[in-house]
């Protein structure tokens, strides 16, 4: 089932959304991060909060986005979702495709690993010795996947386990799947 | 002939309504008139027991239109929980294409894309913006089927 994915992601990039130049993309977020550092004097803790916080208010709108363009129903199993968000999301909205990786054995967890992240392009994080062990610069990507995941009733633990700019040797992403939601009922019914 | 469109959202709302038959040419009186009338949640209550029926029947069997004497429903559900449902005459064919317009084009451009426009409505709320309500009119009454 993995190819379709790929020819789908690939049709509706090219043919359906809109693109915009991206330098532009990535020099706007980083000075988002930056002024976020700025204004919370470099307590990268509350930059990485109010990041998953944004992305969250991002995601839970570019899921409908995703779904009008792409008019994919429910998932059948966490499998088929972390193909459909690495094949389909990523590619659509970002222009890169992340590879699956770790599958846990009860099927509940996987990781991201994000080969080309166009959100870390020309970074360099400041040199205080703090950022690089507590700031996640792409941490917008976290909440947007909380947020887009949890409106087709999907709780998920979404964080970041590793990102190159702190020196690792890639940068991954880290979902767990809490519990599948419960769609809401009508009063009287159950 | 086309009688009214009705959305009901992801906390079992009806979130927007518009009755079209009859006032035309259309005018606006008939937005969101029914939204808490027994008739919504009667209508709501069917659509959602069919949905349920036809899933328990076989797996990924969604719901698509159900007809009765005199009327027919057509329904778009999102996997946003999202209900997008049509009532029209029981001759009117598939009007699948034009839910996943008011959907994909209209809903995704002027409520999703809207950052003044909330996405997860609180109770009570419904959609009052002009750019929905008035592309949503030319959608449908454009539509082959509404006369």
């Amino acid at each position: 089932m993995s190819k379709p994915y790929k020819l789908i992601g690939e049709d509706v990039y090219k043919n359906r959304t809109e693109k915009i130049n991206s330098e532009l993309f990535t020099l706007t977020y980083g000075s988002v991060v930056a002024q976020l550092c700025r204004d919370y004097n470099n307590d990268y803790k509350k930059v990485n909060e109010q990041l998953e916080s944004m992305g969250y208010n991002i995601g839970i709108r570019l899921i409908e986005e995703f779904l009008a363009k792409t008019n994919f129903g429910r998932c059948i199993n966490f499998k088929e979702t972390a193909e459909i968000i690495s094949k389909v999301g990523f590619k659509m909205f970002l222009n890169t495709t992340p590879t699956v990786d770790n599958f846990s054995a009860d099927g509940k967890q996987f990781n991201l690993i994000l080969e080309d992240n166009p959100l870390a392009e020309f970074v360099e994080l400041p040199d205080d010795n703090k950022a690089v062990k507590e700031l996640w610069y792409s941490n917008v990507l976290v909440g947007v996947l909380k947020g887009a995941l949890q409106m087709v009733q999907l709780d998920v633990d979404v964080s970041f386990v590793k990102d190159i700019l702190r020196g690792d040797p890639s940068t991954e992403i880290k979902l767990r799947l809490n519990k599948i939601l419960k769609d809401e009922i009508p009063a009287g019914e159950d | 002939m086309i009688y009214s469109f009705w959305i009901f959202d992801r906390h079992c709302n009806c979130i927007y309504n518009r009755d079209f038959a009859q006032h035309k040419p259309a005018s606006k009186d008939t937005v969101n008139r029914n939204n808490d009338k027994d008739e919504a949640k009667l209508l709501f209550g069917a659509i959602f027991s069919m949905s349920r029926l036809s899933s328990k029947l076989s797996d990924g069997n969604v719901l698509q239109s159900f007809r009765t004497g005199k009327y027919k429903a057509h329904l778009k559900e999102t996997a946003t929980g999202l209900r997008f449902i049509l009532i029209s005459d029981s001759n009117v064919g598939d009007l699948s294409g034009l839910l996943n317009q008011l959907y994909s084009d209209l809903y995704l451009n002027t409520i999703v894309k809207n950052g003044l426009s909330p996405v997860d409505f609180k109770e009570g709320m419904v959609i009052k913006n002009m750019s929905f309500i008035n592309g949503a009119d030319e959608l449908i009454t454009q539509n082959g089927d509404f006369i």
